[in-house]
């Protein structure tokens, strides 16, 4: 046991402004409205194979646009409130906002007319984004003193007063919760610089940019630049190691705080961790063996990749989800909340996610892969994703503009902000949006797709209104009112 | 600098008082919670004295935070004196940090001046409740006047706002991963 108090948390100016995780949060929805009109559009061509220009196009609407975005602005408010590390040059965040948006959209334009131009346009600008994103992230998740520890210095605050301090023995400032995320974190961001490098690797060979092989003057061995295993890499990292390593170590985080379950038991996200780093490390090893020229036996470099995300994609698409569903189980009051069940949705796609993926290796029917995809990107992360929009945003929104004003004017809460009816509407449109798009893919049917596509652009348009109503909410002036 | 409360068998005499203008900190200030260590077996007439000091110099609503171990584990009814009271439904502690700390290695036990208004328990609240909570009640206070509550976690977005407010806080984390969190409006 140990007596540990720190005076101070966060300042104000260490917390992002609200403008900042509020414009990735506000765009996300705008992408998925495109996404919805891109298969109101394209309709059924869009399942009938994965690597339909058209459907890599609504992939990445997807995953650049509403996954990545909402993951970035996420990141910049959670560093300094979560792990309590403030993201040095906060005002950047704008400019790799603006990156992402334009990247993104010259990406869309390049796979559907593969023009080379528009593919170099847009790598040049999405690696603007990464860089710009990574640097600051590096900074403040790299090793150093949490904003609690450096509170243990004297301060010269005048409101603190000085408790306790630290006693020998005395746990780190973080909590141990804290720290896994922390580590989630890190390795996640890991996998989102390795996975979004593969991708402009990818893009670049689409464009005809790069041929060949990397100087192998450079390296010991020839790394062949083939786009064959670079590709099972980049998905098997964009999901298993970016998005779901994200979603599992911000979980333990968000969960318990905001549905009051018992926190994750620390054994386990051990573990979740191991597994973690492995789905970063096994396919990353995995294509080093390939591209070397190693790789040997009766599996192709692209079927051992899918085998060596195999133990990461365990962790995010069986284990952490099975763990959220007992904790949510068990949760110490059952509150109703709408936006819990975008959770439980989620949870339960991603073990059908495992078994899609599973079931698309072992065979070539290119509807098993489609429905891999959907499933994972718009079923389980989607849909963790539009659920945490519609708890965090009004949260912060009446942290920055309500919360300062408690007892000067009556303001309302964070729920009264975005009523559960508008959550509970957004969630039945996705809920059913995923299942018409499982039955446009199993079917192929045209009018079955074109219902998908309504029902993407109503759930963007019921969720961008409802993020944007409360966005635009003001509290009464304390000056004006009696 | 900082001044630690401490009060232990193995360190007689009164405890420290609360913070003066010499260390720092602001004169006037109470002290809300305030941690007393090692309680150790012996005289308990003489460990109730001591605590007695301890509440001396604790805030008509504050806390006083008693460590012990098990095998020093203060009896029940040493606390059961006229001044002083154990707030009910305390969390046992046990290092959240170390697994290994197990609920019979270490406790915690909270004790208020007898009559004082138990920690307001914020933690079956979800984010944000506990903070609104708290800046309510933070808001309603009188000078002089102080609330302390426990929250679910440390309440990070709290302290900049009481810090906003200019009303002097103290936090102290336990076991469960909860807070003690008071706040004194200034005279």
């Amino acid at each position: 046991m140990s007596f540990g108090g720190q005076p101070a948390g966060l300042s104000l100016a260490q917390a992002p402004p609200l403008s900042v995780p509020l414009t990735f949060f506000l765009t996300a929805p705008c992408f998925l409205c495109l996404a919805g009109l891109w298969v109101l559009w394209h309709g059924e061509l869009l399942f009938l194979h994965p690597a339909v220009p058209a459907t890599l196009v609504l992939t990445h609407l997807g995953t650049l646009g509403v996954l990545t975005m909402t993951m970035c602005g996420a990141l910049y408010q959670m560093l300094p409130v979560v792990v309590a590390r403030p993201v040095p040059n906060i005002r950047l965040a704008h400019l790799v906002h603006l990156l992402l948006t334009t990247g993104g959209a010259c990406l869309l334009c390049a796979l559907q007319l593969r023009e080379p131009a528009l593919f170099g346009t847009a790598t040049g600008l999405l690696l603007g984004w990464l860089l710009l994103f990574l640097w600051p992230m590096a900074r403040a998740l790299g090793p150093g003193r949490s904003a609690d520890q450096l509170a243990d210095q004297p301060s010269d605050l005048p409101t603190a007063i000085p408790m306790p301090l630290r006693m020998p023995g005395a746990p780190p400032a973080l909590s141990a919760t804290a720290q896994g995320t922390l580590r989630g974190m890190r390795l996640s961001l890991l996998a989102l610089a390795a996975m979004a490098t593969a991708g402009l690797c990818l893009a670049l060979l689409a464009g005809g940019m790069l041929r060949g092989a990397v100087a192998p003057s450079l390296l010991p061995w020839h790394i062949a630049l083939a786009r064959a295993p670079l590709l099972p890499w980049h998905i098997a990292l964009a999901l298993v190691a970016w998005v779901g390593g994200l979603i599992t170590a911000v979980s333990w985080q968000v969960v318990p705080m905001f549905y009051l379950t018992p926190e994750i038991p620390p054994a386990h996200r051990r573990r979740l961790l191991h597994l973690a780093a492995a789905a970063l490390l096994l396919p990353t090893l995995t294509l080093l063996t390939a591209a070397m020229g190693q790789f040997a036996g009766a599996l192709s470099p692209t079927h051992a990749l899918w085998i060596a995300a195999l133990p990461g994609a365990f962790g995010v698409w069986l284990y952490n989800p099975w763990l959220l569903h007992r904790a949510v189980v068990a949760r110490r009051r059952k509150l109703p909340d709408a936006s819990l069940g975008f959770w439980r949705l989620g949870i339960a796609c991603a073990p059908i996610c495992l078994l899609c993926g599973a079931a698309a290796i072992l065979h070539p029917d290119p509807r098993l892969s489609l429905a891999a995809g959907w499933l994972c990107i718009w079923g389980w992360a989607g849909t963790i994703v539009l659920g945490m929009l519609h708890r965090i945003v009004p949260f912060l929104v009446w942290f920055h503009r309500c919360s300062p004003l408690i007892g000067a004017v009556k303001v309302p809460s964070a729920r009264q902000l975005l009523p559960d009816t508008r959550t509970r509407q957004a969630y039945w449109l996705h809920a059913l949006t995923l299942l018409l798009g499982l039955a446009a893919i199993a079917t192929g049917n045209g009018a079955l797709a074109r219902l998908t596509g309504l029902g993407l652009l109503s759930t963007g348009v019921r969720v961008g209104v409802s993020l944007a109503r409360v966005a635009r909410y003001r509290p009464p002036d304390p000056q004006s009112t009696p | 600098m900082t001044k630690i409360h401490t009060v232990s068998a193995a360190s007689p005499g009164p405890p420290a008082a609360g913070p003066s203008a010499s260390d720092g900190t602001q004169v006037g200030c109470p002290s809300l919670l305030v941690e007393a260590l090692n309680w150790a077996p012996g005289d308990p007439s003489a460990m109730a004295a001591r605590l007695d000091a301890a509440l001396a110099s604790l805030h008509p609503v504050g806390v006083l935070l008693v460590l012990s171990s098990s095998i020093h584990a203060p009896p029940a009814l040493a606390f059961d004196t006229a001044r002083f009271h154990r707030v009910p439904a305390v969390p046992l502690a046990g290092d959240r940090d170390n697994e290994r700390a197990t609920q019979s290695d270490d406790a915690v036990q909270l004790l208020q001046h007898r009559g004082a208004p138990p920690p307001t328990d914020l933690r079956d609240l979800p984010a944000p409740e506990p903070l609104q909570h708290y800046l309510d009640a933070a808001a309603r206070l009188q000078p002089g006047g102080a609330f302390v509550a426990q929250l679910p976690r440390r309440p990070r977005m709290l302290l900049p706002q009481l810090e906003a407010r200019g009303l002097p806080y103290q936090l102290r984390e336990l076991s469960d991963a909860s807070a003690l969190v008071g706040c004194w409006r200034p005279l």
